[in-house]
């Protein structure tokens, strides 16, 4: 394709080391584009949006030219887009949160081979006196040690060579800024002739046979033109296996409540009674001390002051006591006030561990099902909560009552689902009736769902399908029928709970709990002596014993015919006695 | 050619590598006829009571074990015998030497392979697991408009 991906590295170590054995590595396998001017399509003179225009148009957008120290190219600066930049500069952001870096400290991106390509430049790598890389505002990011980058270069051409980077003052802040380094960056070398200095521009380039430039692409392959899958070459081509084999996981916190509230904002008052304060309170409402016609300088009626009245499940935060104001009328009653409109709850945490020690433990083989109060039976992956610790936390309302659990597996929130804790007390006929419509809602929901549930799978047609499947796995479990899987499978499934929130809700089981339904499993006597379990290993046969079947094997140094080899196979294929 | 037969009783599973055997006799003659290297027929002077016994053979000049596939009584004391060579115990050591790709074994294995070889009755179990805490406590929220909010005064 006309360039080649380079390996390097990065490293931090002291300004003077020299030894890149001195070093230590940060990350071992970060990639960036080589492209050598030798395979470029054409030669010429190109200003850079010309030059950048034909290379997005052969290698697709998204890549970036710049030259490399030497070649014929009279302006040197141009754009560059650091290949898994996220890599490189992730993994000096990571030197820099693991270890202080100060003036006695820099960065180095080690590239092995590149050396070859450069000595195969036409310039002199000693006319290079200092790199600056510049941040997408034009502003210095980064450069390195003014002078002595002479220094490094006979390591280039002894097979190491280097970007040398050292940090100052400031700039470490800048680049650990993300919005900083994330981009496109601007590299310039400022080269010296022999009487003087200058800093290159970018109005013209110069490209000629076997001049170097880099690409500094993103580290995916270009776009390849399209190419005609039925010529006689095909398409198909080696690739794969280039995977960065790191799982990066950062954690998902369950996040506190809001530490809003309605309450502070002085239009609202939210009381925590007690149940014989709810009573005087209601004993003067009814009362002739309660003067409606003053309360109706400013609300039509009553019960408008009056924003609701509910049970809610959780311990109410308090911010002391206070005399109740229904609207301007005081009421003599003092109730606690509620310091927060936004509580948690914390249900702890459990650990799933596994009961058979196989893949039977896992999806689809065994299924799990969470209660959770006030919002209902919401089914899981086993494979999110096998062998885990399982947290459940609520973040709730006390004002709406609407409340949001999470469930939180190994640092992540892997589930969040929302209900509704708070139980509505009718305190005037239009309550009632708003609270009844609502519990029928829910119940009907609540016969919809179990209705759904039976008729996605209904019982007899799941009862013909597990006779039929049944009776084949009876007699073709020597096939290897995916047996527990099958009998999982064919299970109607059913909806555990409806809506549990509110009214229903209080009535519920309080705590969350898991339910899992795990395969029952018949292993016969010996099965190990008969036909093993999975290996999928490589050994040497003679390292092992008893049953074995040989997944795959390249027979060599056994003095036997063809015939023989072939029978060999066939018994460790088959299943042999070691 | 001269070579010698052992005529064995073999105790043990045809797939297993290393058998289980006991000499029941051998023989020693030439080989007047032409003879397959990998399914010989035998004919010995012998009594046939002698051999009726006998299920695995050894001969040394083939450098191979075999397994008696049948025995024919020819006439009075002479006995022709059918076989089949048994390439797991006459190349055990080449074998056990070899290195492969094992797809089951009986000591060595991982059940998070699924192979879907385990089978599992109708039933399954059911388990429920309770978290530690929950609601444990009931309390009034009363709303009203105004009154000063949150803060005590």
């Amino acid at each position: 394709m006309g360039f080649v991906y380079y390996e390097c590295k990065i490293a931090y170590g002291a300004v003077s080391a020299r030894d890149v054995s001195q070093l230590t590595i940060v990350d071992e396998n970060c990639m960036f584009p080589i492209f050598t001017g030798s395979d470029l399509p054409t030669t010429g003179d190109y200003t850079y949006s010309e030059f950048a225009e034909m290379m997005n148009n052969i290698y697709g957008t998204g890549y970036y030219m710049m030259d490399g120290p030497g070649g014929r190219v009279e302006s040197v600066t141009g754009k560059l887009w650091f290949p898994g930049l996220t890599n490189i500069f992730g993994a000096v952001n990571e030197c820099i949160d693991s270890r202080v870096v100060g003036s006695s400290q820099c960065f180095w991106i080690i590239v092995p081979k590149l050396h070859r390509v450069l000595q195969g430049s036409q310039a002199s790598l000693s006319e290079i006196s200092s790199v600056y890389i510049l941040n997408s505002n034009g502003t210095y990011a980064y450069h390195p040690q003014s002078g002595d980058l002479s220094a490094i270069f006979p390591y280039i051409l002894s097979g190491q060579s280097l970007f040398w980077f050292q940090s100052y003052g400031n700039t470490v802040n800048d680049f650990k800024q993300s919005s900083n380094w994330v981009g496109r960056y601007t590299i310039s070398f400022n080269v010296s002739s022999p009487t003087t200095t200058r800093t290159l521009s970018i109005r013209s380039i110069t490209i000629s046979q076997n001049s170097l430039i880099a690409l500094f692409g993103d580290a995916e392959e270009p776009n390849v033109p399209s190419t005609d899958p039925y010529s006689p070459d095909g398409d198909s081509g080696p690739g794969g296996g280039d995977g960065e084999f790191d799982d990066p996981t950062e954690p998902v916190p369950i996040p506190d409540p809001p530490s809003i509230s309605v309450a502070d904002t002085g239009f609202v008052t939210l009381f925590n009674p007690s149940l014989s304060q709810l009573k005087d309170l209601a004993n003067y409402m009814w009362s002739d001390l309660f003067s409606v016609e003053s309360f109706k300088k400013i609300f039509a009626d009553p019960m408008q002051a009056v924003l609701g009245l509910s049970i809610v499940p959780v311990n109410v935060p308090s911010a002391g006591s206070r005399e109740v104001v229904v609207g301007n009328m005081s009421t003599g009653i003092s109730m606690t006030v509620a310091a927060k409109q936004f509580v948690s709850v914390d249900c702890g945490s459990i650990i799933v561990k596994p009961h058979w020690g196989a893949y039977l433990d896992y999806d689809p083989y065994t299924k799990s099902f969470i209660y959770l109060p006030y919002i209902g039976m919401h089914p899981v992956s086993t494979d999110d909560i096998m062998g885990r610790t399982i947290h459940i936390k609520y973040n709730v309302d006390i004002l709406s009552g609407a409340c949001t659990a999470f469930i939180e597996s190994s640092g992540v929130v892997l589930y969040q689902f929302i209900g509704q804790v708070s139980s509505c007390i009718p305190i005037t006929g239009d309550n009632f009736s708003n609270v009844i419509n609502g519990i029928l809602g829910v119940a009907g929901s609540v016969g919809t769902m179990v209705a759904t549930g039976g008729f996605s799978a209904p019982a007899s047609i799941a009862k013909k399908e597990a006779l039929s499947k049944a009776y084949r796995i009876g007699h073709f479990i020597g096939a290897g029928a995916s047996v527990g899987q099958d009998i999982m499978n064919m299970k109607p499934s059913i909806e555990k709970s409806g809506s549990m929130s509110g009214t229903g809700g209080i009535m519920g089981v309080q705590k969350p709990y898991l339910i899992m339904l795990r395969p029952n499993v018949a292993i016969p006597g010996g099965q190990n002596q008969y036909m093993g379990y999975p290996s999928h290993i490589t050994a040497r046969l003679g390292d092992l014993s008893g049953y074995t079947e040989v997944e795959m094997i390249h027979l060599e140094n056994i003095p036997c015919t063809e015939n023989e080899q072939d029978e060999i196979l066939d018994f460790l294929a088959g299943g042999v006695i070691l | 050619m001269s070579f010698t037969v052992n005529v064995y009783v073999n105790n043990s599973e045809n797939n297993r590598v290393s058998k289980d055997i006991s000499q029941l006799t051998s023989f020693t003659g030439n080989l007047r006829s032409e003879c397959s290297i990998i399914d010989p027929v035998i004919t010995f002077e012998g009594s046939l009571e002698t051999l009726a016994g006998a299920n695995y053979l050894y001969i040394s000049k083939f450098k191979r074990y075999y397994f008696i596939r049948n025995i024919r009584s020819i006439r009075s004391d002479l006995v022709e015998i059918t076989a089949h060579v048994d390439v797991l115990m006459s190349f055990a050591d080449g074998i056990r030497s070899n290195v492969g790709i094992v797809k089951r074994n009986a000591n060595q294995w991982n059940l998070y392979l699924n192979d879907g070889s385990i089978a599992c009755y109708q039933n399954p179990k059911i388990c429920s697991m309770n978290f530690p805490h929950g609601f444990s406590n009931t309390e009034f929220v009363f709303a009203v408009a105004g009154g000063g909010g949150s803060d005590p005064g």
